[in-house]
């Protein structure tokens, strides 16, 4: 799994390539919760590169959700692949997180 | 390519990459999709971090995985411990329409394992607990 972030004015902008499983999940626990909390007011995930994920990332994904909810922060989703668009959709992630076809354009946003 | 493989390996998280390593060639020596492999994979992960995380609450023990071709399409795999009595499928499912709030954090492994194959069966036998997977193959090859 590689992560990459990237500060834009309000937005912090999480890129997440590879496995999200429960060998990688704390290591993506670990590098997120360093990173959010600096007063962002939204997290966006480009899930572009991301091929996998199960329970042990969504559980990262729920608790991550939670503890920003208290700043408040916004968490978005965007780029996902049909293998982890199924996950979500069998999990009822549809239903609690806001997810987006792809991510916005830099410029869109500024 | 074989019709059966094995792996045995003790029960931790650090074995889980062999684990899907072996899923992985064993369905690509079968030609399945690689969809079909990732979900294979999936379910595969949440049995076996169960076990990880629950079977042998003292000193550890071994997981087995076997891998097996039994008819034309329909393929096993077969998860074993020697850990505590443990019937994932008698867990109720978690409740997916609540908000965030209320989601509670876990419980979506076993739902998962048991949406992303074909069937699911549980059982004790001889103080060992046997979860096996069946997993169909579409005829269209490479489905």
């Amino acid at each position: 799994m590689e992560i990459q972030k990237r500060i834009e004015g309000d937005l912090l902008r999480v890129a997440v390539k590879g496995r999200l499983d429960a060998v990688t999940a704390p290591q993506f626990d670990k590098n997120l919760a360093a990173a959010v909390g600096q007063g962002e007011k939204e997290v966006l995930f480009d899930f572009s590169g991301l091929e996998y994920i199960s329970s042990a990332g969504l559980r990262s994904l729920l608790v991550l959700s939670k503890r920003l909810k208290t700043f408040p922060t916004e968490l978005l989703f965007s780029g996902l692949k049909e293998p982890v668009k199924e996950v979500f959709r069998i999990s009822g992630f549809f239903s609690i997180f806001k997810i987006i076809d792809s991510p916005p354009a830099a410029s869109d946003r500024t | 390519m074989p019709d059966r493989s094995v792996l045995v390996l003790p029960a931790r998280l650090e074995s889980l990459p062999e684990f899907m390593d072996l899923v992985r060639q064993f369905f690509v020596s079968h030609r399945f999709s690689p969809e079909k492999i990732g979900k294979i994979q999936l379910a595969t992960e949440e049995a076996l971090v169960n076990i990880f995380r629950y079977a042998y609450p003292e000193e550890g023990g071994p997981a087995e995985l076997i891998c097996r071709k039994e008819g034309e399409d329909r393929f096993l795999l077969e998860i074993i411990d020697q850990g505590l009595p443990f019937n994932p499928l008698t867990r109720p499912d978690p409740d997916i329409t609540v908000d965030l709030e209320h989601r509670k954090i876990g419980g979506l492994g076993i739902l998962l394992l048991k949406t992303l194959v074909e069937e699911v069966y549980y059982e004790r036998i001889a103080d060992r607990n046997r979860l096996t997977l069946v997993v169909h193959k579409a005829r269209n090859p490479l489905c």
